[in-house]
């Protein structure tokens, strides 16, 4: 075993990310549909560029809408501002039969394209306090 | 101290807290690698290695010692010695962990297990582990795996081909690597009330009906299980059929009730073999039926 690979290395945990907890974006609009999906409707930051004239020319679009499946409202309604990440991986775990790692992964998921999207962000908490 | 879940990779099983997961695993006969994390990190790494003749453990112990000292001055390294295991104890500001060694002479392999503590070192945890260490021959004309909340037997021809792991879904192939034919895929998926549209004998038609012909359907229930089979003749074009006998191709799956999850055991083969007996006699989903199928 000459190549000691990895295990000293492998100090990274996932701690700092599990204690953050997702907060909504407070304009981002969500409606559920009947099977159980959601439509959410999240504001677009106008472009910097977007100043006459070339406003008068191009108008993109104002909002963002974003369809969530099943899993993925589920996700979002368990992001109530409260929740850390490893509370929401917990609960969605449960709801759903799955180990802690494949909810992490699931949910992290979701979590991660609900931010991409700007429909969530994510609030750091500062282990040292 | 926690309930404890075994593993059982490689012809070798192990015994851990089950509330770790393996993140990382290797395929390969010769080397490899799994990981286990707890829900913070990881927390134990096995590692193999083939060697044709026992290595000299205790000389790459110290090699290895004495790197670290070079590298990492302020740590401390103090050889142990637990349940046969022979490692070192390395604690220090950046590292803790402890690294056993010990050759394994029926699979002539060394077997390397490093615990990387978050905290102390858990001398008890450490012992139960590298105790529970132990090869696993194979039963017969099987071999036995249990990982990812599968508990297997593939045939002894056939060697671990591809895996994949993915939030509710774990599949296992298994192959000869040179031809299409044995294969054994064993399969465990979650979410079921969120994809499966009608019934499991239904699901387990349609995913097979593409590739088979003359299809026989038949169900069993084994301790609450109610297990779906089907059988028929892989498509095959007519010269091939001319030439040799078509493969066979048996599967079974079920919904084990504890825990909610669709089992799938697809066995193709030539009619000989390990294949031949009821692929649902060669997948356990949990204790009840892991008794009746005799993988306990």
């Amino acid at each position: 075993m000459k190549k000691r690979r990895k295990a000293d290395e492998q100090k990274a945990d996932w701690r700092s990310m599990l204690r953050a907890i997702p907060i909504r974006n407070a304009a981002a609009q969500a409606e559920p549909l009947h099977d159980g999906t959601m439509r959410m409707v999240v504001p677009r930051r106008r472009p910097k560029f977007l100043v006459p004239p070339i406003s008068w020319i191009l108008r993109p679009s104002t909002s963002r809408t974003i369809i969530l499946d099943r899993l993925g409202s589920h996700v979002w309604e368990l992001c109530d501002d409260q929740r850390n990440v490893e509370q929401v991986v917990d609960a969605f775990a449960a709801a759903h039969q799955l180990t802690f790692h494949e909810a992490r992964v699931a949910a992290g998921n979701y979590i991660r394209q609900l931010i991409e999207r700007g429909a969530l962000a994510i609030s750091i908490s500062d282990p040292s306090r | 101290m926690d309930r404890m879940e075994t593993l059982i990779w490689r012809q070798f099983e192990m015994k851990h807290p089950d509330d770790w997961e393996m993140l990382q695993f290797g395929r390969g006969p010769d080397t490899g690698r799994c990981v286990l994390a707890d829900r913070h990190q990881y927390r134990l790494e096995f590692n193999w290695r083939r060697f044709d003749a026992p290595p000299d453990w205790q000389r790459t112990l110290s090699d290895y010692g004495n790197k670290l000292k070079t590298d990492h001055s302020n740590a401390s390294i103090r050889p142990v010695e637990t349940s046969g295991w022979s490692g070192l104890d390395i604690s220090g500001k950046e590292l803790n962990t402890s690294r056993f060694g010990r050759f394994f002479g029926e699979e002539s392999c060394l077997v390397e297990i490093v615990f990387i503590w978050p905290e102390a070192k858990d001398s008890d945890l450490t012992r139960d582990v590298l105790e529970s260490v132990r090869e696993r021959p194979s039963l017969g004309s099987t071999t036995r795996w249990r990982a990812f909340g599968m508990d297997l037997q593939a045939s002894e021809t056939v060697t671990l081909q591809a895996c994949v792991v993915e939030p509710a879904r774990a599949e296992m192939r298994f192959g000869n690597g040179k031809s299409p034919i044995p294969t054994e895929l064993f399969q465990r998926l979650g979410l079921v009330p969120h994809w499966l549209k009608g019934s499991v004998p239904q699901w387990l038609e349609m995913q097979v009906s593409s590739d088979v012909i003359d299809i026989q359907q038949s169900g069993t229930t084994i301790r609450g299980h109610d297990i779906a089979c089907v059988e028929g003749i892989l498509r095959q074009g007519p010269l091939r059929r001319m030439v040799r006998k078509p493969p066979k191709l048996r599967a079974a799956a079920w919904q084990c009730p504890q825990d909610g999850r669709l089992y799938c055991a697809t066995c193709t083969d030539r009619g000989e073999g390990e294949a031949t007996r009821l692929p649902g006699r060669r997948l356990a989903c949990c204790p009840s039926l892991a008794s009746e199928i005799g993988t306990r």
